[in-house]
């Protein structure tokens, strides 16, 4: 099959081309700025690939090439996103919804299958069990990020309504390989990680038993390229691990003998104008980025999921946490801080 | 001091790999081997060294080199 990806370059776009190139297929990657595919592990993944944008029309694509791919191609990987946060609100719409519309069209055009990369955290706020075929629900959302992709698979929706084949693949908080805890780039829950563990943010507003889900990113790429050799149209599937709990996560940071644990404070409680200068700096410009993750109660259903994979999920929430861990102190990327903001200054002249 | 070599010397002094001397030319992420949290943590260091109010240092912006730190920060001086 010709099967273009989008986002070939992202953690989890580079990982499905390097499936597709191994199970025999024609892989074309839509990359932004970067100019060569690395997958996880570090390897080079060999692909076609060609400059694009998805927030433009077309792509950003000349003709010949936006002619070439809807003549050629036969299914679509849709994975490009901005998955961080903090972002301005133009950007996640710009970038996750306008980007998915763009990528439609070309689903149209080619007359192609669509694989969507969404989220499962497209359902916001909402605590309790999260069923693959629930959307819309009234939700809260988070942030931008979750308002952008529940937009883009409103959209998915739409077109599958109007004839084309899809499917959605949600996965949760996508971290490194389930067996290593390998990953190529500490985003998203590593930062959070980095921060509590430093004690640069030292109480949180949360619950004990609230939990997120993780999910090691081979997990998400292999669910992906079962969905591209057993194509399940209409369907969505939740690409989840199982989840860690505020109460877990803070057994494991106390595992680690240099690191530091937060404080679970009530959300009704917590003041951030009670806390240090430095300390408030950076719940206000990341951790509170993140906040509405450590009072929910979300557990996602994968039923639908489980009849399309060809491998078993990780199911050890806790291990995978401490997989993690161990892997970004051994990457240097967790238990040996950087000088904090003050001590840093101590040294400059002023 | 002149703004610059302000500016220079706390990027230095928070950089995750520090170099003998920084220029306008020296690339933050590629050179000293800044990523998206330690930008945060290089604004809120200038903000408290130089007394500015917030800076933006997000991905939005486009902050790639020390040139460009000088730059921003001489915009929210104006």
């Amino acid at each position: 099959m010709n099967v273009l990806v989008t986002g070939a370059a992202g953690l989890v776009g580079a990982e499905v081309c390097a499936r597709l190139r191994k199970n025999g297929h024609r892989v074309i990657g839509l990359v932004h700025h970067v100019r060569t595919l690395v997958g996880n592990n570090g390897r080079p993944v060999s692909a076609e690939l060609i400059p694009g944008d998805v927030t433009q029309p077309r792509l950003g694509l000349d003709d010949t090439i936006w002619r070439m791919l809807s003549d050629e191609v036969d299914l679509i990987v849709h994975s490009a996103a901005i998955t961080d946060f903090g972002r301005p609100r133009e950007v996640y719409q710009a970038v996750n919804t306008a980007g998915t519309a763009h990528v439609l069209e070309l689903a149209a055009a080619a007359n192609a299958r669509l694989i969507h990369v969404s989220t499962a955290y497209v359902c916001g706020e909402q605590d309790g069990r999260i069923l693959e075929s629930a959307l819309d629900a009234g939700q809260r959302f988070g942030n931008h990020y979750e308002e952008s992709k529940f937009e883009a698979e409103l959209l998915v929706r739409k077109a599958a309504a109007d004839g084309l084949q899809v499917t959605v693949v949600r996965p949760s908080v996508v971290v490194g390989a389930t067996r290593t805890g390998v990953v190529r780039e500490f985003k998203n829950i590593y930062v959070v990680l980095k921060l509590l563990s430093e004690g640069r943010v030292t109480s949180i507003p949360g619950h004990f038993d609230a939990c997120v889900d993780l999910v090691g990113v081979d997990h998400v790429a292999a669910l992906i390229a079962d969905v591209v050799e057993t194509p399940a149209p209409g369907l969505t599937l939740h690409a989840v691990g199982s989840p860690v709990s505020m109460r877990t996560m803070s057994d494991v940071l106390a595992e680690y003998p240099s690191f530091r644990v937060p404080r679970y404070v009530a959300p009704a409680t917590f003041s951030p104008a009670s806390l240090g200068d430095v300390e408030r700096m950076y719940w206000e410009r990341m951790l509170s980025l993140y906040e509405s993750y450590f009072r929910r109660r979300q557990h996602f259903d994968d039923t639908v999921a489980a009849g399309f994979r060809g491998h078993k999920r990780s199911t050890d929430g806790p291990g995978q946490l401490r997989k993690i861990i161990d892997y970004a102190v051994r990457a240097g990327y967790l238990g040996s801080p950087l000088p904090g903001v003050a001590e840093a200054l101590a040294g400059v002249r002023r | 001091m002149t703004t610059e070599t302000s500016c220079y010397e706390v990027i230095n002094a928070m950089a995750p790999h520090r170099v003998d001397e920084i220029g306008a030319d020296t690339r933050l992420r590629d050179e000293l081997l800044y990523d998206s949290l330690r930008l945060i943590e290089l604004a809120m260091a200038l903000e408290q060294h130089l007394g500015l109010p917030p800076l933006d240092m997000g991905e939005s912006v486009d902050v790639v080199t020390a040139g460009d730190v000088v730059d921003l920060v001489r915009r929210v001086r104006a």
